[in-house]
């Protein structure tokens, strides 16, 4: 599904180069769920962002279902963007002026969705992530969990074939950091792609593949079993 | 305190240099609201500095008259000639009085030099009434008939020099007058003008006529009363003089006698219905407002850009609350720095001011001082820092400064619906004003092209006016002979003035078998034949005049409706003694105001001559070629004249002057008021960009494009903007109607403006906030949401 050789990115101010991918290249099959690791400035959120169509590298290639998408303008990336990726962040950035339904529903939107169909969909998520009964509250009536459920509703409202997920337990307690890692673990088994940036060893062993940054490259790739 | 005061301006000095993009935005604005002020004001000043020249200033009057012309008040700047004798014996209170000549254009000659100059002919009791400074000579030499007094640039003009008095003067190519003085030139800012004084001279016939006449008036009279002259029982007293010499009754001895004061004569020229209604004020005070209300829009800039940053300073606020800052210390140091912020933008103002000074100054066409030696005028501009120092800072200082420390420095706090009302109002206020002043210059200038484009009864085009003279009177025949010769001549023809005026009106037309309305005033201007087909008006009845005429008569048709003539071809009337018969009607001619329905009018064959001679071109001749012929025939006639001339087209124009300033004016404020409101809505759209950073880069991530995004961050700002709309239409409407009412021949307001109107305003706002599409908050999401 992902294919990326020799990506390249490099972050310049006046004085500064700072090289966030050093020639990386990674391989990730379609239904995989891979968890890239490393110290902070390793690039990982360089790769993610890259990944997720936000950013775009200085040079290397990037095939995403066989379609190189490294030249892409804006509007296509945004166009490949929504209708196939899914984000979960470790802040979960919800809307605070929208409610959890409104939240869950704006990616229907953006994609141009009918309202009655929309409707179905987001009750559908909603209940799916046992949060239908706090459709009409804003985030920060939430709890942590709470609200990284709908982000994670929000993710995957739209049906996407990949979901990137930044740090997503980061700022969760355990018992509801191990909640959301389980329903991306059943997101996965039901065919989703997930590729998810984390500091937790913990978290890390819910996935397939762990992918170890240094430096802007891959240094090691762990198996699980 | 003043450690504290420099404290206060040394914080707002940094916060000021810190937030550059704020402060260019209000600096910008308050300096345009500031420079707009400030040009306004010396407008004003100039305006109401007009006549004060004058020493006697407030004791200077104009006596004019209220008539009834056909049942409608006529206010009329004309008296009697003996009138200015009679009162200075008869009314105690005349300290001097002076019957005074309309101005006129008189031919000076001085051995090969020609110049045409504005001369008044006058009493010598008007050097006692008006200030006028002698170079050379004394005032007495008025009281010699022979004697001239000329301006001091009349002289160079004639002499290279101002040491002339002795010197002789050829007048009109007709008597030699002698300089007795030489006075310095009139401040422009006079509105009474020469270039030359002379008497009337007593041993002219006209003179000696004059002097017992007590129904003609085709002279000023002006007054100069005693300290502490009732003015009411001067003008009763003056009425009951002319009643008394007159002996009979006439349209001036049934009106109203006016004595206008000097220090009226600027700003309040105007009489509607016999009342001294205003004039030129009404203007002046109007753009006194418009420059008000920019500088408040600033002002609003301002507030709203303070407040709604304020998420910025809620923790500076909080930090300063917490160590035992007041509130009022809090409140004086946002104070300070809306102060400093005024100061800044009055510099740039200044500069501004200075700038635009020249090109301000042949807009008005007339010259604007910049007072620096007045010291009003420096109390003016520390007025206009201060007043807007502390009505911008106001309300941003009681808000900024009543945030609660604890709520802030938690962190919960959130801006809530409460802050953003009266930003909105202000929004809304903004725009309302400036969508008002936008539509009411368009409809200004729809009113402008409605009345130049009036059917006027006789076509301008193409029409040449030449000042004809003595001389030329003379070989007229010759002269149109040679003008026919040419092959670009269609018509001649001769009046007694310019046909864009009527000067005389009369109230003495007789006939028989008509019921004589006392009241039937009908203007006349005389001419001879070819008038109608020179003009190009439309004969109704009848036929135009021809070279066989003696003392035929043509009305237009106004003049036939008011007289009430069933078939008045072939009818006499009775007019200065002659019976006369009427030989035609033609269609009414718009000629003194292209405002107001045309006047009845009388033509009258024959004349005293030397009036102007009315040239109508063929189609498509080169004018400039013609024009030259003309003036070489016109030299070869009238060596001793200058040849002077005029197109009726652009004369008449001059007719539009005021409102065409308007216009002018209000496309230059309306124009500056829109943008400093833009220049705010940009500011609040940056800043509710900032504020929803974070919000924009979800939506991005989630495939918003950015014309999505600035549909959502223009939506609130696009209701704000059609809540104006929906308050100014009602108000423009309101207002231009009063406006329009002021002109009988005038526009309807039309729907389809506000909606252009709406649609310009629409598309500046849009344009406004999609700039900022290009900040980066729009362009990269992966900066708003980095979490790392």
């Amino acid at each position: 599904m992902i294919k990326i050789s020799n990506l390249e990115k490099i972050y310049r101010t006046e004085e500064v180069e700072t090289v966030a991918l050093n020639k990386l290249s990674l391989e990730v099959k379609e239904g995989e769920f891979v968890a890239i690791m490393g110290p902070s400035g390793c690039g990982k959120s360089t790769l993610l962002n890259i990944l997720g169509l936000l950013d775009d590298p200085d040079a290397g290639s990037f095939l995403f279902n066989g379609i190189e998408v490294a030249g892409f303008n804006e509007r296509k990336r945004a166009d490949l963007r929504k209708h196939n990726i899914g984000f979960v962040f470790q802040s979960f950035n919800l809307i605070d002026e929208l409610t959890v339904y409104e939240n869950v529903e704006l990616p229907l939107i953006y994609t141009g969705v009918k309202p009655a169909e929309r409707k179905k969909i987001v009750e559908d998520v909603l209940d799916k992530m046992v949060i239908m009964h706090r459709r009409n509250h804003y985030p920060q009536q939430l709890s942590g969990g709470q609200q990284q459920r709908v982000a994670v509703a929000r993710a995957v409202v739209n049906n996407p074939k990949l979901i990137l997920a930044d740090e997503p337990t980061g700022n969760l307690d355990s018992s509801n950091g191990n909640e959301v890692m389980q329903l991306l673990t059943d997101l996965n088994e039901q065919g989703t792609t997930i590729i998810m940036v984390t500091h937790s060893e913990h978290d890390a062993r819910y996935s397939h593949r762990i992918v170890r940054m240094l430096d802007g490259q891959t240094v090691m790739e762990n198996i699980m079993v | 305190m003043s450690t504290m005061l420099f404290n206060y301006f040394k914080l707002a000095y940094r916060n000021l240099l810190k937030n550059r993009f704020f402060t260019f935005l209000n600096i910008t604005g308050l300096s345009i609201g500031m420079a707009a002020t400030l040009l306004i004001f010396l407008w004003v000043y100039s305006e109401r500095s007009w006549d004060k020249d004058n020493e006697k200033y407030n004791r200077i009057h104009h006596v004019m008259v209220n008539r009834n012309f056909n049942g409608e008040i006529n206010t009329g700047n004309d008296m009697m000639f003996p009138l200015s004798a009679a009162a200075m014996t008869a009314i105690p209170e005349v300290e001097k009085a002076s019957v005074t000549g309309f101005p006129s254009t008189v031919l000076l000659t001085v051995g090969d030099k020609k110049l045409n100059r504005q001369s008044v002919t006058t009493t010598p009791e008007f050097l006692d009434i008006f200030t006028v400074e002698f170079l050379e000579g004394e005032p007495a030499g008025l009281q010699d008939p022979d004697g001239i007094l000329v301006t001091e640039s009349t002289a160079r003009s004639l002499f290279n020099r101002t040491n002339i008095v002795g010197e002789a003067v050829k007048l009109n190519n007709d008597r030699t007058v002698y300089v007795k003085a030489v006075v310095k030139d009139l401040a422009r800012t006079n509105t009474v003008q020469f270039d030359l004084l002379q008497s009337f001279n007593p041993s002219a016939q006209w003179v000696k006529d004059a002097q017992s006449d007590w129904v003609n008036c085709g002279n000023r009279v002006f007054f100069l009363l005693r300290q502490g002259a009732d003015k009411k029982s001067v003008e009763a007293k003056t009425l009951a003089l002319i009643k008394q010499k007159t002996g009979s009754e006439n349209p001036t001895t049934r009106g109203e006698i006016i004595l206008h004061p000097m220090k009226r004569w600027r700003l309040y020229e105007e009489f509607r219905e016999g009342i001294n209604t205003g004039g030129r004020i009404q203007y002046v005070q109007l753009f006194t407002w418009i420059a008000i209300v920019i500088l408040l829009i600033a002002c609003v800039n301002f507030m709203n850009l303070s407040t709604a940053r304020s998420e910025k300073r809620a923790k500076e606020v909080g930090i300063r609350k917490t160590l035992g800052s007041m509130r009022k210390q809090l409140v004086f140091q946002f104070i300070a720095e809306s102060l400093l912020m005024a100061i800044a933008s009055f510099l740039v103002a200044a500069l501004i001011v200075w700038i635009t000074v020249p090109p301000f100054s042949s807009l008005l066409n007339q010259p604007i001082r910049l007072p620096f030696q007045d010291p009003y005028w420096w109390l003016l501009g520390g007025g206009v820092v201060l007043l807007t120092g502390i009505i911008a800072g106001s309300y941003p200082a009681f808000y900024l400064s009543g945030f609660n420390p604890v709520k802030v420095l938690k962190g919960s706090f959130s801006r809530g619906k409460s802050n953003l009302t009266p930003r909105k109002v202000l929004v809304t206020a903004q725009f309302t004003i400036s969508i008002l002043l936008i539509s009411a210059t368009l409809l200004i200038y729809q009113q402008i092209n409605f009345v130049q484009q009036r059917d006027l009864g006789y076509k301008q085009e193409n029409l040449l006016m030449v000042n004809s003279s003595a001389q030329l009177d003379r070989q007229l025949s010759a002269f149109k002979n040679e003008l026919y010769a040419t092959g670009w001549v269609e018509s001649v023809n001769r009046t007694g003035n310019q046909i864009t005026d009527l000067f005389g009106y009369t109230s003495g037309i007789r006939m028989s078998g008509m019921s004589q309305s006392d009241n039937l005033v009908i203007g006349f201007m005389f001419t001879d034949a070819d008038f109608a087909k020179t003009v190009q008006a439309k004969v109704l009845d009848g036929r135009d005049f021809l070279a066989s005429d003696t003392h035929q008569v043509i009305f237009n048709k106004a003049a036939i409706e008011v007289m009430g003539i069933k078939e008045p071809i072939g009818k006499e009337i009775e007019w200065a003694g002659r019976t006369r018969r009427i030989v035609g009607v033609i269609d009414n001619m718009v000629i003194n105001s292209p405002y107001a329905a045309p006047d009845p009018m009388m033509l009258v064959q024959g004349g005293g001559w030397a009036g102007r001679i009315n040239i109508r071109f063929k189609e498509g001749v080169d004018i400039k070629k013609a024009v030259a012929k003309i003036e070489q025939l016109h030299n070869q006639f009238s060596p001793d004249y200058l040849f002077e001339y005029r197109f009726i087209d652009d004369f008449f124009n001059e007719k539009f002057n005021n409102e065409k300033l308007v216009g002018t004016l209000g496309v230059i404020f309306s124009g500056l008021a829109i943008f400093v409101c833009c220049l705010g809505l940009f500011g609040l759209v940056s800043f509710a960009i900032e504020r929803r950073k974070k919000e924009i880069g979800i939506r991005k991530v989630l495939g918003a494009s950015v014309q999505q995004l600035l549909l959502l961050l223009s939506k609130e700002f696009a209701i704000l903007i059609a809540l104006a709309f929906l308050i100014a239409i009602p108000m423009t409407w309101w207002m231009m109607n009063g406006w329009l009412s002021n002109y009988a021949y005038r526009i309807s307001i039309n729907p389809l403006v506000f909606l252009l109107v709406a649609a310009a305003v629409a598309i500046l706002a849009w344009i406004t906030i999609s700039l900022n599409a290009s900040r980066t908050a729009l362009k990269n999401p992966v900066t708003s949401l980095r979490s790392e």
